[in-house]
């Protein structure tokens, strides 16, 4: 199934052998449990969407920071996706972007204020990574793609979904590196005293060799961004490429083939 | 380009080119599972694209509507931060103060209590307390022109005695940021001094690389080490023989290298203040 070029049909039987969860989870759309599953798997801001990469390849060089990372990130999603929501028939059209940045920048302020005030110890470790999380694409993206058209509560759930999905993520990665890079897993020694840690892993090119090897691996199973591909947002192919559309994080459009929506069961 | 063209296809002939794939006449696989009720999802979605024709009409006085809810949005954003700062301020500067307290006593663990002497004069009122221009220009002197001391606390015993010194030193040449060590010394009676212990107050270097400085092999290496008099600090790779070398991070040069500078700043510090403080019979 190549939007790229129409002409070329995928065997229905391979098709039908690729692993593909929207045929055993069916939920309604827009309501809570779908958007949080949908941040974690059909949408997975890290793995699908590629967003939040910088901090993906950043925090991760030990599971505790990627969890502490995940977390604040997770609240604040949730707080700024909240009040976009209940604030879009407020905010004009044309302000969107910097009321969503005004909004977005006072709730990392506050959770950075909250953790150097009650957490100094998290606060040491991710230092300058917290202010680094009002730029993180995956706030302004599902601000512009979700809690602007959709209600509050659906919008929180998918804060949390996203953010969720984005912890997870960081954890996989996290894993890995440190138990490669430093022998230990949240800083339990795992690895025998033996083991010389492969240094190169907590730096960056070995962040970057990590999230390759697991994007390679999740497309190999067909759970990985190759999803992409079955995209068509709008349902009329316009768009068509969803591979290789660097808007597909801020398309609001619901994938077609590839959801978690009941579609028989109606438009909702 | 196919996309564009596609599109005017698509809006040319409406609904009837998807419905028209929806049996099968074209070979489309994109739509081979469509029903009728996905087209009119489809439609749904490209409708919601497109602007609403209402702001349009209103575009001339929108423009102060918009920046009045700009700068509302912004004002209660101001008022939110302002509150939550003014609630945990007091808890910050209890972590930080907690932080400091627990270093002190790791680096001097036999003092009583501490009193701090002098303080860097950043804002122009510590007054007496301010470091003494005589530790600034030796440190400055020592080829540690980038190296501050902050805090110079003295630590007594039980009865009041000055039994040695917490320095605080501050190095911004770390890997990742500033290092700040606070190191216990305490004088001896000979002339010299020993490096009771250091503990660092703020270290951002790289996990596994720069932040191994916090591990006790090599934080060891700076408790108990009895210096003579004018001697420094040397950081080797090639393994400490002598009493005044230690032992580097391998990997990690710019890290060892501002650490060492903030204890040899430190260990200035004491030479030049303890033969004062002997000299008022304190």
């Amino acid at each position: 199934m190549s939007t790229r070029n129409p002409g070329i049909m995928i065997d229905p039987a391979r098709q039908k052998k690729r692993f593909d969860l929207s045929r055993y989870i069916h939920l309604k759309k827009d309501t809570a449990p779908e958007r949080i599953v949908n941040g974690i798997y059909f949408e997975n801001p890290v793995f699908m969407l590629a967003l939040g990469m910088c901090p993906t390849l950043a925090t991760t060089t030990s599971v505790t920071n990627a969890v502490g990372m995940g977390l604040s990130t997770t609240a604040i999603l949730m707080l700024s996706n909240l009040f976009i929501s209940l604030l879009r028939r407020i905010i004009p059209e044309r302000m969107r972007m910097p009321s969503y940045i005004v909004i977005i920048a006072s709730f990392v302020t506050i959770v950075d204020f909250l953790m150097q005030g009650f957490t100094p110890a998290m606060y040491e470790s991710l230092g300058v990574y917290i202010p680094l999380i009002v730029v993180n694409c995956i706030i302004m993206g599902r601000a512009e793609a979700y809690a602007g058209k959709h209600g509050p509560l659906g919008s929180l759930a998918d804060g949390f979904g996203m953010g969720i999905g984005f912890t997870g993520a960081l954890i996989l990665v996290a894993s890995v590196r440190e138990l490669l890079g430093n022998g230990t897993l949240a800083g339990f020694r795992v690895m025998p005293a033996s083991y010389e840690p492969i240094n190169i892993f907590v730096l960056a090119p070995g962040a970057f060799l990590v999230l390759a090897v697991f994007v390679a691996i999740m497309n190999r199973l067909h759970i990985g961004a190759a999803r992409r591909d079955d995209w068509d947002p709008t349902g009329k192919f316009v768009c068509g490429d969803c591979r290789s559309c660097p808007r597909v994080a801020g398309c609001g459009g619901k994938p077609a083939a590839d959801a978690a929506v009941n579609l028989h069961g109606g438009r909702g | 380009m196919s996309d564009t063209l596609s599109r005017k296809e698509n809006e040319a002939k409406g609904t009837q080119k998807a419905s028209s794939q929806a049996f099968g006449e074209e070979p489309n696989p994109s739509v081979i599972h469509r029903t009728s009720d996905e087209i009119y999802v489809g439609q749904k979605y490209s409708d919601s694209g497109k602007p609403s024709g209402k702001s349009e009409t209103k575009k001339k006085e929108s423009i102060t509507k918009d920046i009045f809810i700009l700068v509302a949005i912004t004002l209660v954003a101001g008022c939110l931060l302002g509150a939550a700062h003014g609630v945990t301020k007091a808890p910050i500067a209890q972590a930080q103060a907690d932080a400091k307290a627990k270093a002190q006593r790791e680096v001097m663990e036999n003092a009583d209590h501490f009193e701090t002497l002098y303080v860097l004069d950043q804002t122009g009122s510590a007054g007496d307390m301010t470091i003494p221009a005589s530790v600034e220009e030796a440190v400055a002197s020592a080829s540690l022109a980038t190296t501050t001391i902050t805090q110079v606390d003295g630590a007594f015993d039980a009865d009041g005695t000055l039994t040695g010194y917490v320095i605080t030193a501050d190095n911004p040449d770390g890997y990742g940021g500033n290092v700040t060590v606070m190191c216990g010394i305490s004088p001896n009676a000979d002339g010299g001094v020993t490096l009771e212990g250091i503990s660092f107050l703020s270290l951002s270097e790289t996990a596994g690389m720069g932040m191994r400085a916090r591990e006790e092999w090599f934080v060891n290496q700076f408790s108990g080490k009895t210096l003579n008099e004018g001697e420094l600090l040397l950081y080797t790779k090639s393994g400490a023989s002598r009493n005044n070398e230690i032992d580097a991070i391998s990997g990690c040069t710019i890290t060892t290298s501002a650490v060492t500078d903030d204890v040899n700043a430190a260990l200035i510090t004491a030479w030049k203040l303890s033969p004062d403080q002997k000299e008022d019979g304190k």
